[in-house]
């Protein structure tokens, strides 16, 4: 009798306990709800200004990917300048010195982030759009136009810095859309059409419309001139006045110029580069590579020297630093001499080396300005080049110093080869390199290791220019 | 706000609780009271645990031996009496009803130490009843006044087979602690920690203002001494009870409680040495000369060989081992001071302890560096002459007391402050270890070395940058940190025990950067001022409500039946600044021209659980326990609900049974089984969508010169509705037998865990422009097995020597089974494409490199590039975690045991450890590395440094695997000698009762062919975090510890 008493006893309580804790629906509310009040949902981006604030995010992206990036690692257009003649690594992280001394692999990580930064402005950017055209009525055209710019900026600079065989794909619904690898040709088509469907959306006459039209203008013009297509490609810009620049803004509670935090003071972990550098306390020329910190040319106005006392980063190269981007400085992504330069080469292979050679001293021979830098006028170039390959050498040279830092060099150096027949020991730098041994052969980053979780990826077509 | 929240559901549940145990009866029951002494000379003993078997009733003895058993049912009753160091004694008494009972007894001593009582999730339990392996330390009071244990590390390194425990560097560093291995890929592989039933944090550290300093712990903020006993339950087999997240294992900490008597003080205070004998890397350089000329250059082996070098001479320096005042090292000191009280009556109890302790880290601005800032910063402060410190002050307080002889309440309130300073380390040119280890291999100018830094100062062999500016850069740490507990026990019936708890412990951490104008090194801009400032909170909240039920249902066998619920909930929030450009003078972020500020809003983890178990008890002699317990909780998908996880626990002691034949020398045996699962819950917010925000300065037309900061988002996680707790299955199987009259006990343990719902971050590759590159989902299995053994013996025990010895190893391995699928529905088979990768068929965490190979071709005794090939594809090369683990701890007892000599060794090994610190400085400038920088560097050593750095002209990839080097070592941890203070000494001269004084050592050295600078090294925050994997880059190594320590009880 007692022994069913108790349980009796342990099966009310039990299941009274039992079942007041589960019938108690506000209880369990209360007690497991996911309250994350700290927590962003897809709530808040399902609305106008929900869409206009993931525009603002798509467009910082894109400032991050472009000019911004990481407080200690290059972003993509500085690690394509690295692996040229613009700049010189004064780091410690073999990241950045093997991309210096042009022997870059696929396992390189801040070359996987640089490329997964600008692969990830491309998603947002569609995203973006995506929202824009969902939610505000009519969608926004120039806002849009621009996004198409950002997203056609992505495919040309990877297309102009990486190998043959970069894929772009897209998300659907959080699903992965795994895409082929294609060529850097067809890269530049597909950059072409985003900047052509800007172009057909970006018709307005006010300010912000005229400005995105031109930036989509001239992008276009240089994926064309990457594609060999001068003549269509000078066409583009003609109508670009040469004050014209499409900026990227910075301020100091935001970010910073990616060339101000790797390079603007010392000690820094990239320098300018140099037409020579410092081996064994001796000077040692390094050919092909041009003089950017010892020109003292207003286009790249530098601090240091090449065998200044004062030190980079690894406490060894000798630190220059470049004036041109500080703290809150703007950073051009395309500006209207690009699209003068744009032009000169299309007279290059129209044979007008007059023309590409006034196109030069015309831009030389009066005030400009650089991101917020002006540029003085300085004195004509003389000796006309009168060979196409004079004239070649002549304009390279001149672009490298009118874009200097902005991502061109790569792409430049590589259409050398390709476009114009040179050879890679005749364009990028070789010999020795200034921290032991020699500049190895790589004329092209590599699509990093990250990307080969893409079932369609199993590594570059080809490394070729 | 917080406390609002967690109000609520806590009265809903105590109110639950109330309902269902509402109505009592009066019921046949009765007291038995006793007492207990030593048999060896009729001594009392305190603290012996009395269980009347069968019931819920249990009670503590006094100072003076006496116990007094309330509520115990009425009949004939089995009263066991359990105490470490003393056999268990077991006696049969009729209690009448409403009568007390007189039961006295007479306790041998056991030679072998074991603790016999153990807390589990559903209260106490003898350890014969339990299926599964769980240990515990022991009489934790006497380890810590008789060996150095400074921190929680101390407490738990080298004593629990299956436990691994890497202790931090840097004074307070947070240990490495894993149980069984790793089985999760993506979440924490840590156990949970608990103390006094409430669920402690120990996941966060401070950020010392965001710069990179060691990883700091919080489980150090316990005060060793005010702990009675510490557990560990090791796997899912055993922790089922515990919930979702206690799937690598629990750690009980129990604190110390009041004891019945009068006033028992306990005094203590401990000073000591700290110093830092690593295995710095020193720094070379060949000096040479170009041929052709007379400029010396610097040389490497392989510029020697390619003959651009003609080698001269070789100089070496090593800073850290430098003993004439260029060292950033020093002899650091420590001191601790405890009071503790403890008394009180049945009817209340207190204990309250308090303790102050101090350590001064060996970094200390050297010499040279002191000089500099006499004359130009007028003086050195002293948190820039000695940056690397640590303050604890510890406030804790227990009070049980018993309102009635049905109702006890009992009340734990701990409190700590902590103070801390650090030095930058890791791969930091901040950090004194890369300046020392990176510096040119001499002091003055030479090639490629001006000898003079940034600022105009001597660098002495420094690479960059010299203490007396690294150490301007101020990383401070403050926590403040309120553990509490209130516990209630309920006897309505003399079947039927109620208990319930509620606990919060509530932490606030501060982190502090300061760089004033014109201090810290000439880097960027930081001379210009900068600080920073953070602030965490961390909230736990714990409640739990049982009730237990017993029942004799046959002389021969008993049950007890176990309902029970608890709810836990883990927050946290935060808020930092930052300033750059401060005036002179000025150190708050207030004061900073240009500000920036972010807070987070608090994210919570809940889960709520409720179980029920049953155990049969046949015969005393046979338990088996099923249980099972539902979880719910806020961080699964939206998708998925519940998880239930099941538990089957066998006991047997078989050597018990009548038909067990009578073994010589063998006194006990019991046998072991136990099948249960727990699981790891996802991150707070890892189920959910979610977007960031972003301050982006955005012109108003682009081709503005300036803009207007813009708010804006993006995405930031592609969340996973499905999302559910990973789940871990565990068999284990055991025997426990005691040995040549109970000197010798023997524990063995093999276990099978598998791991499913294993939670793995799907990498979507970068191309298709994902808002994320990772999305958790639950795709993997693991399979881990091991088997430990302990064996603990005395081997001699006379009246004037005696010595124990206590011998555990482990061994365990894990491996992938199955990593899911991948977007296209084909199996992964591989994840990660770096040097640590997961690989199905392989280890968690495996090491992966190409293999190199080396051939001198022109026998010139030089390695170059093209006498290297390295292997185009990856390879695995190990495991990257300890799988062997062993330790052997000696006690001797010397003169007439007034003399106690402590000594622990312990081993790690089976795994691989990469030796970061050398390869970095064979491969960055100045390459100051003994590989390539000693003209009589082995040729394999040249070989592993040239497939390290090529350059490779023929395409093939360089390679860090000659700096992947066995993790396999002996430590000789601990040596102690304990002086008991003789009677008269004590008495007429300290007025105490007993007291020692204790000589102790830890860390005394490494037997290792690792060349780093130490085999422990564990420089990043990897306690708590998804990365678990030692990491050698430029942080230091274990200290050594010298100490004296005065302990006096009265």
């Amino acid at each position: 009798m007692k022994s069913m008493n108790r349980v009796r006893w342990t099966a009310v309580g039990s299941v009274a306990l039992v079942l007041v804790l589960l019938n108690a629906c506000d209880l369990k509310q209360v007690l497991i709800s996911p309250e994350q009040p700290g927590v962003i949902g897809p709530a808040s981006v399902a609305s106008p200004t929900g869409a206009e604030a993931l525009r603002v995010g798509a467009l910082g992206s894109f400032k991050a990917w472009f000019a911004g990036g990481g407080v200690n690692f290059a972003n993509l257009p500085m690690l394509s300048d690295l692996l040229t003649d613009v700049w010189a690594s004064g780091d410690t992280q073999s990241q950045h010195n093997e991309t210096d001394d042009r022997t870059v692999g696929t396992g390189n990580g801040v070359l996987s982030s640089a490329y997964q930064a600008a692969q990830q402005a491309r998603g947002l950017a569609l995203t973006a759009i995506q929202a824009l055209t969902q939610y505000v009525t009519p969608p926004p055209a120039a806002e849009i136009g621009e996004l198409y710019f950002a997203m056609g900026m992505a495919e040309l600079q990877m297309s102009e810095a990486l190998c043959n065989g970069i894929p772009f794909g897209s998300m659907a619904n959080g699903v992965p859309v795994y895409t082929q690898p294609i060529t850097n040709a067809a890269g530049f088509t597909l950059a072409s059409a985003r900047f052509d469907t800007a172009l057909a959306m970006v018709t307005g006459t006010d300010a912000a419309s005229i400005a995105i039209h031109r930036a989509n203008q001239i992008a276009k013009a240089r994926a064309q001139i990457d594609l060999g297509n001068y003549a269509g490609a000078a066409a583009l810009v003609a109508d670009i006045p040469t004050n014209y620049q499409y900026l990227l803004t910075f301020s100091l509670t935001t970010t910073s110029p990616e060339l101000y935090l790797l390079n603007y003071t010392q000690p820094s972990r990239f320098v300018v580069g140099d037409s020579f550098a410092i081996i064994n306390g001796a000077p040692s020329l390094i050919k092909n590579a041009l003089p950017f910190a010892s020109a003292g040319d207003p286009r790249v106005p530098v601090a240091g020297s090449t065998s200044n006392t004062k030190k980079a980063f690894d406490g060894s190269t000798p630190w220059v630093g470049q004036l041109l981007y500080g703290q809150t400085d703007p950073f051009p992504v395309l500006t209207g001499i690009d699209a003068r330069l744009i032009e000169a080469e299309a007279r290059i292979n129209t044979a007008d080396f007059a023309g590409m050679f006034a196109t030069l001293n015309a831009l030389r021979t009066s005030p400009q300005t650089i991101g917020k830098l002006p540029i003085p006028a300085m004195p004509a170039l003389t000796n006309a080049p009168t060979t196409k390959d004079a004239a070649l050498t002549l304009l390279f040279r001149e672009k490298a110093f009118w874009q200097f830092g902005r991502g061109f060099r790569l792409g430049d150096l590589r259409r050398l080869i390709r476009q114009y027949g040179r050879t890679q020991d005749n364009v990028f730098p070789v010999g020795n390199w200034f921290k032991g041994g020699t500049y190895g052969t790589d004329v092209n980053l590599p699509v990093p290791d990250a990307e080969l979780t893409n079932p369609n990826f199993h590594g570059c077509l080809d490394r070729n220019a | 706000m917080g406390i609002a929240r967690f109000a609520r559901p806590a009265s809903l549940i105590l109110m639950a609780g109330a309902l269902c145990l509402a109505g009592t009866a009066a019921w046949a029951q009765g007291t038995v009271t006793g007492h207990v002494t030593a048999r060896s000379d009729s001594q009392p003993i305190a603290g012996v645990r009395v269980l009347a078997l069968g019931t819920n009733a249990a009670a503590n003895t006094a100072q003076d031996g006496k116990y007094t058993l309330i509520g115990v049912r009425a009949g004939s009753v089995e009263v066991e009496v359990l105490r470490i160091g003393y056999q268990p004694l077991k006696r049969t008494v009729t209690v009448t009803n409403g009568g007390t009972t007189n039961l006295d007894f007479q306790l041998a001593a056991a030679p072998v130490m074991l603790n016999e009582v153990v807390t589990t999730a559903t209260g106490e339990q003898r350890r014969i009843e339990l299926g599964s392996a769980v240990s515990t330390l022991g009489n934790v009071s006497e380890r810590v006044e008789q060996t150095s244990i400074t921190n929680m590390s101390d407490l738990l390194v080298a004593k629990v087979p299956g436990m691994t425990v890497i202790p931090g560097a840097f004074t307070n560093g947070a240990p490495n602690i894993h149980i069984r291995g790793l089985n999760s890929l993506s979440l924490n592989n840590s156990p949970i920690f608990v103390i006094d039933g409430v669920r402690m944090n120990v996941g966060g550290s401070s950020s010392n203002g965001g710069n990179l300093t060691a990883a700091i712990s919080v489980l150090n903020d316990i005060d060793a001494s005010t702990i009675e006993d510490v557990e560990v339950v090791k796997g899912p087999s055993a922790a089922t009870l515990y919930g979702t997240d206690a799937a690598n294992g629990v750690i009980l900490i129990t604190t110390k409680k009041g004891k019945v008597g009068r006033n028992r003080w306990t005094f203590s205070a401990e000073q000591g040495s700290i110093s830092d004998k690593s295995n710095y890397l020193t720094a070379y350089m060949i000096w040479g000369h170009a041929p052709g000329s007379t400029a010396a250059i610097r040389c490497y082996t392989y510029t020697i060989s390619a003959g651009s070098c003609i080698a001269d001479s070789t100089s070496s320096l090593n800073i850290l081992k430098d003993k004439t005042g260029l060292s950033p090292l020093a002899t650091g000191y420590r001191n601790q001071w405890n009071l503790q009280v403890s008394g009180g009556t049945e009817a209340v109890r207190y204990f309250v302890s308090g303790g102050l302790e101090n350590e001064t880290g060996p970094e200390k601005m050297p010499g040279f560096s002191v000089q500099r800032l006499d004359s130009v910063a007028g003086g050195v402060r002293s948190e820039w002459n000695r940056p690397e410190y640590y303050q604890k002050l510890n406030l804790n307080t227990n009070l049980s007391t018993r309102l009635s002889p049905a109702f006890d309440v009992d009340v734990t309130a701990g409190f700590s402050k902590v103070d801390e300073g650090l030095p930058q380390s890791n791969n930091n040119t901040f950090s004194p270890t890369y300046q020392s280890m990176m510096g040119p291999g001499f002091r003055t100018a030479g090639p490629g070395y001006t000898g003079i830094g940034n600022l105009g100062e001597a660098l002495n062999g420094y690479n960059s940058y010299v203490p007396s500016e690294i150490f301007r850069d101020v990383n401070q740490n403050a926590s403040q940190r309120l553990i509490g507990s209130l516990h209630a026990s309920w006897r309505p019936l003399a079947w039927m025990q109620n208990d319930g708890s509620a606990g919060v412990d509530w932490n606030n951490r501060t982190g502090i950067f300061l760089c004033r104008f014109g201090e810290c090194p000439a880097a960027g801009t930081l001379r210009l001022g900068a600080t920073s400032s953070t602030t965490t909170n961390d909230r736990v909240f714990s409640m739990k409500v049982i009730s237990t039920s017993t029942w004799q249902a046959k002389p021969w066998m008993s049950l007890k039946t176990t309902f029970g619920s608890d709810y836990t909930n883990v927050e946290n929030d935060g808020t930092s600044a930052s300033g750059t450009q401060l005036p002179p003078g000025a150190q708050s972020v207030g004061q900073a021209a240009v500000t920036a500020a972010s807070n987070v809003l608090w994210t919570a983890t809940k889960t709520w659980g409720y179980y029920a178990q049953e155990q049969v008890a046949l015969r005393d002699r046979l338990f088996v326990t099923g249980a099972v317990r539902a979880d719910e909780n806020s961080a699964f998908g939206t998708n998925f609900k519940k998880v239930v996880y099941p538990k089957l626990s066998v006991s047997w002691l078989l050597s018990d049974e009548p038909f067990f034949p009578k073994i010589r020398g063998l006194d006990q045996l019991r046998l072991r089984g136990a099948y249960g699962a727990s699981g790891v819950q996802p991150g707070a917010t890892s189920a959910l969508i979610t977007y960031s925000s972003t301050t982006v300065n955005q012109p108003v037309v682009a081709v503005n010169q300036s803009g207007t900061d813009t708010p804006g988002l993006r995405q930031s996680a592609l969340g996973n509705p499905n999302l559910k707790p990973e789940l871990s299955v565990e068999t284990e199987v055991g025997f426990e037998a005691r040995a040549l009259g109970d000197r010798m006990n023997i524990d063995v343990t093999y276990y099978n865990k598998h791991t499913r719902d294993a939670l793995i971050s799907q990498v979507i590759a970068p191309s298709v422009g994902p808002a994320s590159t990772t999305v958790l989902r639950n795709l993997g299995s693991v399979q881990n097995t091991g088997i430990e053994a302990t064996i603990q013996a005395t081997l001699v025990n006379t009246q004037r020597f005696g010595w124990d010895v206590t011998a555990s190893a482990s061994h365990s391995g894990n491996k992938l089974v199955s990593l899911g699928l991948d977007p296209t529905g084909v199996p992964n088979k591989t994840i990660g494409t770096g040097s640590i990768r997961d690989s199905v068929g392989l280890p968690i965490n495996a090491f992966f490199y190409r293999a190199h190979h080396y051939n001198d071709a022109n026998r010139d005794g030089f390695i170059t590039p093209n006498e290297v090939t390295v292997d185009p594809n990856v390879s695995f090369r190990g495991y990257s975690s300890p799988r062997d683990l062993a330790s052997v701890a000696n006690g001797f007892d010397l003169f007439s045991h007034r003399v106690r000599i402590n000594s622990l060794f312990d081993y790690k090994g089976g795994g691989m450890i990469v030796n970061t610190n050398l390869s970095f400085q064979c491969s960055s400038t100045p390459k100051p590395c003994a590989d390539v920088s000693t003209v009589n560097s082995p040729l394999a050593r040249q070989a592993a440094a040239i497939a390290l750095i090529g350059p490779f002209t023929n395409g093939q990839s360089t390679t860090a695997v000659g700096y992947l080097e066995p993790l396999q070592y002996w430590r000789f941890r601990e040596l102690s000698a304990t002086v008991f203070l003789p009677q008269r000494v004590v008495k007429n001269w300290l007025r105490g009762e007993t007291g020692t004084v204790t000589f102790a050592a830890r860390n005394l050295h490494t037997w290792t062919n690792y060349r780093g600078i130490d085999v422990e090294e564990n420089g990043i925050p990897i306690f708590a975090f998804s990365n678990d994997v030692q990491n050698t880059t430029f942080s230091q190594g274990s200290r050594r510890y010298y100490t004296v320590k005065l302990s006096l009880h009265y």
